[in-house]
């Protein structure tokens, strides 16, 4: 039997502090190298010694350290460290390096636990959604790991839309797909499309942005927002009507989400661009501050999306059609009609702003980006005679996708552009494990990530 | 009207000009003498069971060769067919066809020659050649070709697809007949390629730009594409494909289900008066 211990973190002059163990296994499990065995909460202390600012600030409240043993083995755990109930949740003592969690045996190596920590950055910082390993809504969220690996750390952004957040943050949400297989030090960055579609024009205006233009928006918004709210009446409140008075089903004040929703896209807008942001890792070396990332990962499914350009301001944002309704009110919707105009973009517009983007990517930080095409073919869609389709040839999603994925292929030749090719990937195992085009089978997503690892080997992307 | 007890057929005659990827899903495909799909009659008999495909199969050199009615091609003099050897593609036949020669209810045609049929061309004379099994060539006859001949290469898409649309128009005004042209899967089972800085287009991206150019053909004429891309793809070309152009028994006999379905969309099983 091998003890297996919590393993060391450099932070001086900070403290970490820790919840409870939650065990991801039952005791008595078999486990594979790198399979996350127990998760905890952290936050790091400030001694009051220190007058310099707290490191990885922003993400204080969503700080996990996910452990996993550094072979395959059996664990037994101290069930003593899992109280469960808020113990789980919230920090209750400090971090000690060394401390004995649990047993293998069969263990090959050191019983010193391997951390995968995970960071969340909340898209509001206030409102708590503890309970699993990176729950909540997160703005930005990052996995990032020492492991056995020696040099820097190398970093990959995700932006793309809903298929790439299964490649990178998989079925777990919490990069274990990646920890099981890049040797590190890596880290993992994914921000999700839900506020604003990454598409190339968007990426491109937001790191070209000037202070005055994020002015211009920040007013454009206010604005908004101002006649949002002070154009409301006494009806606009639901709760308070005479029907309501003795119990109502219309618990929510809806332009309350309106006008968040508008808040998180200025928020966004006015942010530092993900490409060009900086981070902090907890490592065993010390709290190191990393480069923007050296791969930004993308999907071609971003330029699909529906694009609006701000009248006066000329901000351009972008949002998938299937919000609007469920997750978007009428309230953006309107303020879309009367203030922005549909921006109407080709296969040509998103070449262009590709092309762009990863020419000053590749000037500002040196970074590539890697581009997930899109599944042309689908299930549903079976056209024999394309005479039948009339204006709507040009706007048939196999056509286009077709089209798309050519003019991919033709910028990998000039630019510093990596192609990751889903729509072969789909053919090989069959579309039936993407019926929609976009929702793929974990064994689809499984062949996609391998692909996307394999393209950061061949890149030389540290760590991977 | 039929005599008793004889069951009335309708006969469908079709054209089908094409190489493997029509043969095989069409007529027969046969594996190390084994015959492992046994064509579209197969389909036929179990979906529309009154109807019978009558199929003239040709092989087909390039699409851009087939000529039209009224042209005289520039092809090999006969002297020159006579010396080299043939493979599958007669030389004396490489730039002659029999589709116009009677009505058929139906021509089918494939991308399959255009996508990966490289021909050499006769330095003097210019006509067009396809080298076909030139590695069981004999020396004598390779000399002929070094000496006498350059590479020509593929065929410009462009150069098909206008091809294509006069050989389409040509097919409607002079038979009155459906046409359906086959796409091809671009898929190289293992092949995979995500950085093409100075590299020429493979043969996968070249099949995804006629296909693409195929697709806005058919929206300007309306004939009917048998889309293997998308058939090769729904099923998993893990399971389908067994190179660039082959597929397997059941691929085939995908293949050919389409063509019946788009013949039946299109009315060709429809019963006429005269049946």
């Amino acid at each position: 039997m091998t003890d297996l211990r919590l393993p060391e973190f450099s932070i001086s002059p900070w403290r970490l502090r820790r919840s409870g163990l939650s065990w991801l296994h039952r005791s008595g499990d078999r486990v594979a190298a790198r399979e996350p065995i127990a998760v905890c909460h952290v936050r790091l202390a400030d001694s009051g010694r220190s007058d310099t600012p707290l490191p990885l600030h922003e993400e204080q409240n969503d700080l996990q350290i996910v452990l996993a043993p550094g072979s395959e083995c059996t664990v037994t755990y101290r069930e003593e460290l899992s109280q469960g109930g808020y113990q789980a949740l919230v920090e209750g003592g400090d971090w000690q390096g060394g401390e004995c969690i649990g047993h293998a045996d069969t263990l090959q190596g050191p019983g010193i636990l391997q951390p995968l920590i995970l960071a969340g950055r909340r898209g509001f910082e206030n409102g708590e959604g503890r309970g699993s390993v990176l729950a909540g809504w997160h703005e930005k969220v990052r996995g990032f790991w020492d492991g056995e690996g020696e040099g820097r750390f190398g970093t990959v952004l995700a932006l793309g839309t809903c298929e790439q957040t299964a490649i990178f943050r998989g079925d777990d949400t919490a990069f274990f797909s990646w920890f099981a297989r890049a040797p590190g030090p890596v880290q993992l960055i994914a921000v999700a499309d839900e506020r604003c579609v990454h598409s190339s024009a968007v990426l491109l205006q937001h790191m070209r942005r000037t202070p005055a233009e994020a002015m211009a928006i920040t007013e454009a918004v206010h604005s908004w927002i101002g006649e949002r709210i002070g154009g409301a009446d006494s009806a606009s409140f639901p709760a308070f009507q005479p029907d309501a008075a003795r119990g109502t089903l219309r618990g929510r004040w809806p332009h309350g989400q309106d006008v968040l929703f508008a808040l998180h896209l200025l928020a966004e807008a006015v942010g530092t661009s993900p490409m060009l942001e900086r981070s902090e890792v907890i490592t065993g070396r010390g709290i190191v501050e990393l480069s923007p990332p050296d791969a930004v990962a993308l999907t071609l499914g971003s330029e699909l999306a529906l694009h609006y350009r701000h009248r006066r301001t000329g901000w351009i944002i972008a949002m998938h059609g299937f919000r609007f309704g469920p997750f978007i009110g009428p309230g953006i919707a309107d303020w879309l009609r009367r203030d922005f105009e549909p921006l109407n973009r080709t296969v040509v517009d998103s070449q262009r702003d590709l092309a762009a983007l990863a020419d000053e990517l590749k000037v500002r930080t040196g970074a590539g980006l890697l581009v997930q095409n899109l599944i042309a073919s689908d299930v549903a869609e079976r056209v024999s005679n394309y005479s039948w389709l009339g204006d709507a040839f040009d706007k048939s999603l196999g056509v286009l996708g077709t089209e798309a994925n050519l003019m991919l292929t033709d910028l990998t030749r000039q630019h510093s552009i990596a192609m990751i090719d889903s729509d072969a990937l789909a053919a090989e195992l069959g579309v039936r494990h993407c019926p929609d085009r976009f929702h793929a089978s974990r064994e689809l997503v499984e062949a996609q990530r391998s692909e996307v690892h394999r393209v950061l080997r061949e890149y030389k992307v540290p760590g991977f | 009207m039929s005599a008793p007890g004889r069951t009335t057929r309708r006969i469908v005659s079709i054209f089908a000009k094409g190489n493997v990827d029509i043969r095989d899903s069409l007529l027969w495909s046969r594996v190390g003498g084994v015959l492992e799909w046994n064509g579209i009659n197969e389909v036929l008999r179990e979906r529309h069971s009154g109807v019978v495909a009558r199929i003239k199969h040709e092989t087909c050199t390039r699409l851009d060769l087939i000529p039209l009615p009224g042209e005289t091609p520039l092809a090999p003099p006969e002297s020159v067919a006579r010396r080299l050897p043939s493979g599958s593609h007669p030389i004396d036949r490489q730039h002659r066809t029999a589709m116009f020669d009677a009505p058929v209810d139906a021509v089918v045609l494939s991308l399959q020659s255009a996508a990966t049929n490289a021909l050499v061309r006769h330095r003097r004379d210019g006509w067009l050649l396809l080298p076909d099994e030139l590695e069981s060539w004999d020396a004598e006859s390779r000399a002929y070709l070094a000496s006498e001949c350059e590479y020509a290469g593929l065929a410009p898409i462009e150069t098909v697809l206008d091809r294509l649309a006069r050989l389409v128009a040509a097919i409607e005004e002079r038979l009155q007949a459906h046409v359906l042209v086959y796409n091809l899967s671009p898929l190289t089972p293992g092949e995979r390629t995500h950085c093409w800085l100075g590299a020429e287009d493979s043969i996968g991206l070249r099949v995804q730009r006629l296909n693409l150019g195929l697709a806005d053909l058919s929206a300007r004429l309306g004939f009917s594409i048998v889309d293997v891309d998308r058939i090769v793809a729904c099923a998993g070309a893990d399971r389908l494909k067994v190179d660039l152009i082959h597929l397997t028994a059941e691929g085939w006999q995908l293949v050919a289900e389409e063509v019946v379905r788009i013949l039946d969309e299109r009315g060709c099983f429809d019963v006429r008066p005269d049946t």
